[in-house]
């Protein structure tokens, strides 16, 4: 039976700011419990200094569980290839993006490239596992498409998903980690971090001036459609049916 | 008797009034007929009433003569606008076009309005590209276009090589995406892991020397880096309507195939899906009162259902059906509302929709005013007729 490796980051609760599991990598982990219960082998990867962010995963079902010592701030992507190297696994699991730090959501798309794998985000469900994996992808409005790819691949869970129901502390408090000793790699600030701030809500900008600006302000916009009064229900029917079809809604 | 003759004051008056220059009848007191006047009379109004419509649509006052307004372009000759031609850029500013199912979005036409602001700034030019398909984008903005017509499907591998070429043969000083998932986010990130140029994911801040991208409760500070995707806030703008040249740029490409085959699209019933996703809505209000055709034509479109506060008040749909202020805010591209007047709540609850459909019986409700499209009709007739039509077009 296949490796699964589940890439486990240090969640941040938004209020709290206490350590909790993160919202994606719990739904990525739910997707490797689904595969662990027909057989396949889970191990949890996580990249940090502290046991404490793995060990809150290890609440939801007991599974491998081994951390790269790393400092906080580090780039965990070069860490992790060199032991993925090592133990070729056939999928690795990852969250959408990380709670803590940037949070890109650019590390499954590194590591499929250096991996030469396929990468495929927004993963609902993973249906088959072999030579090939074949997948469920959750589309927006709530639709759903299968797809398929070479193994090894590397899946971003969506960020919808649920987490794995169940969380016990007992089994959390019980985890035990393998703590791997690896090259620290060499920093790259680049970019200055300040604490975030709440964002303006999106404006349109108007353009044009004092003049352009009152007669956004002062001009009535509703009303402007197509407007029907008493047809008969066939014609209603039709004009409905041509409208969706032109902004292309019409499913079936 | 006196000496002295009597004056008569109204002759002296009549033979001292002239008619002047003006043609109104002018007093000259004194002996001294008036000079010829040197200045003519202004007409304080003649300014006014020769004011013409200028390019903007206001009025404007020509103190000159007809001198300023001969200058301008589209006053001179309205029917021919002359489209911006920026020969020389600085530098090109790449806009990869989302285009889902090959229509321009909202956040299309907010990627155009940022990237030809970071253009203008820069004095460079705007490099649209769109993989499927060629809409006219002479209006928003775009001097130069790059059309391809690639099957209309999910193929990261297929942006990716096209990418490739573009960024070989143009080298844009800045890759402008838009944060959308599946589309704009995915595309960035794997240009950004297979060129390993510097990326900055959800900008909600550009300016030419220095961006803010929203991390994990932290803002990214910097110089704006070769590959950008923008957070929503930027993308409510819309670029100026001026005519531009968006000049079609060939390329030469053959995608190759990734490795991720596509293996169709999966059947979900949608009825019953999560309103805040959902991109077809079909609700029903008070003017509802055939439930199952209500029912049975959201299972024939497969569309989301929800309701107005009455009706889940009353347990005719469940609580999480509820549309509006106190329900759930809803950002469909097409909601379709049977029965429902509009009240100010749930308007509120739609005001993100992009487009509503209303069938209601009275003329006057407030969602009338707010729909695309208005029927003033019973729902009761409309909802059977729409299915009957559905019917008809799936089996003939």
């Amino acid at each position: 039976m296949a490796e699964i490796v589940a890439l486990l980051s240090a969640g941040c609760h938004p209020e709290t700011g206490r350590l909790r599991p993160a919202a994606g990598d719990a739904a990525a982990l739910a997707l490797g419990l689904a595969l662990c219960a027909s057989g396949h082998r889970l191990i949890g990867l996580h990249a940090g200094p502290a046991d404490d962010a793995l060990r809150v995963y290890a609440g939801f079902a007991a599974f491998d569980l081994v951390r790269l010592d790393l400092p906080a701030e580090a780039d965990a992507l070069p860490a992790i290839l060199p032991w993925l190297a090592e133990r070729h696994p056939a999928l690795v699991l990852a969250g959408a993006r990380a709670e803590q730090g940037a949070g890109t959501g650019l590390l499954p798309y590194a590591l499929a490239q250096a991996m030469g794998a396929a990468c495929i985000p927004e993963v609902a469900g993973v249906e088959e596992l072999a030579e090939r994996v074949t997948l469920v992808q959750a589309l927006p409005g709530g639709r759903r498409r299968r797809l398929a790819a070479p193994a090894p691949a590397v899946l971003v869970a969506a960020a919808r998903a649920a987490p794995p129901s169940g969380w016990a502390y007992a089994r959390a408090l019980r985890a035990r980690t393998v703590p791997v000793t690896v090259q620290e790699p060499a920093a790259t600030p680049a970019w200055r971090s300040e604490p975030a701030r709440p964002l303006a809500r999106p404006v349109r900008r108007i353009r044009g001036g004092a003049a352009a600006r009152m007669a956004a302000a002062t001009s009535f916009t509703a009303g402007k459609g197509q407007l029907l009064v008493q047809p008969p229900p066939d014609e209603a029917a039709r004009v409905i049916l041509a409208y969706l079809e032109a902004e292309g809604l019409l499913r079936s | 008797m006196s000496a002295r003759p009597r004056r008569d004051p109204h002759a002296e008056r009549a033979r001292a009034t002239r008619v002047g220059p003006a043609g109104r009848a002018r007093r000259i007191l004194g002996d001294v007929a008036p000079a010829a006047p040197v200045r003519p009379r202004r007409d304080p109004h003649a300014l006014r009433t020769a004011a013409v419509p200028g390019p903007a649509g206001r009025m404007r006052l020509d103190p000159h003569g007809g001198e300023l307004l001969a200058h301008m372009p589209s006053l001179a000759a309205p029917g021919a606008e002359q489209p911006i031609v920026v020969e020389r850029p600085a530098c090109l500013i790449l806009a990869v076009l989302d285009l889902p199912g090959g229509r321009l979005e909202g956040s299309d036409l907010g990627l155009l309005a940022a990237a030809r602001d970071l253009a203008d700034r820069l004095e460079g030019a705007v490099l649209a590209l769109t993989l499927h398909g060629r809409p006219d984008l002479g209006r928003l903005g775009v001097d130069r276009h790059i059309a391809l017509d690639l099957p209309d499907r999910w193929d990261p591998a297929a942006a990716l090589s096209v990418l490739g070429t573009v960024l070989a043969d143009h080298a844009p000083a800045h890759i402008l995406f838009a944060e959308t998932p599946l589309l704009g986010a995915d595309v960035a990130r794997r240009l950004a892991a297979a060129t390993g140029l510097p990326a900055a994911f959800a900008v909600h801040r550009l300016e030419p020397d220095e961006i803010r991208a929203r991390g994990a409760g932290l803002d990214l500070v910097g110089p704006p880096p070769p590959i950008m995707t923008l957070h929503e806030v930027l993308l409510a703008d819309r670029p100026e309507p001026v005519l531009r040249e968006a000049r079609p740029v060939a390329v030469a490409v053959r995608p190759d195939a990734g490795l991720i085959e596509d293996l169709g699209e999966v059947p979900v019933d949608l009825t019953g899906a999560p309103l805040a996703e959902a991109d077809l809505i079909v609700s029903a209000g008070d003017g509802v009162t055939d439930w199952p055709a209500f029912h049975a034509l959201a299972a024939r479109l497969n569309a989301t259902v929800g309701g107005s506060r009455q009706v889940c008040d009353r347990g005719l749909l469940p609580r999480d059906r509820q549309v509006g202020a106190s329900g759930t805010l809803v950002a469909p591209r097409a909601y379709l509302a049977f029965g429902i007047s509009g009240a100010p709540q749930h308007l509120q609850g739609i005001e993100r929709c992009q487009r509503v459909v209303a069938v209601n019986t009275d003329l006057h409700a407030k969602m009338i005013e707010r729909a695309d499209l208005a029927i003033v009709a019973d729902a009761q007739a409309v909802m059977p007729a729409l299915q009957t039509l559905l019917e008809q077009r799936r089996h003939g």
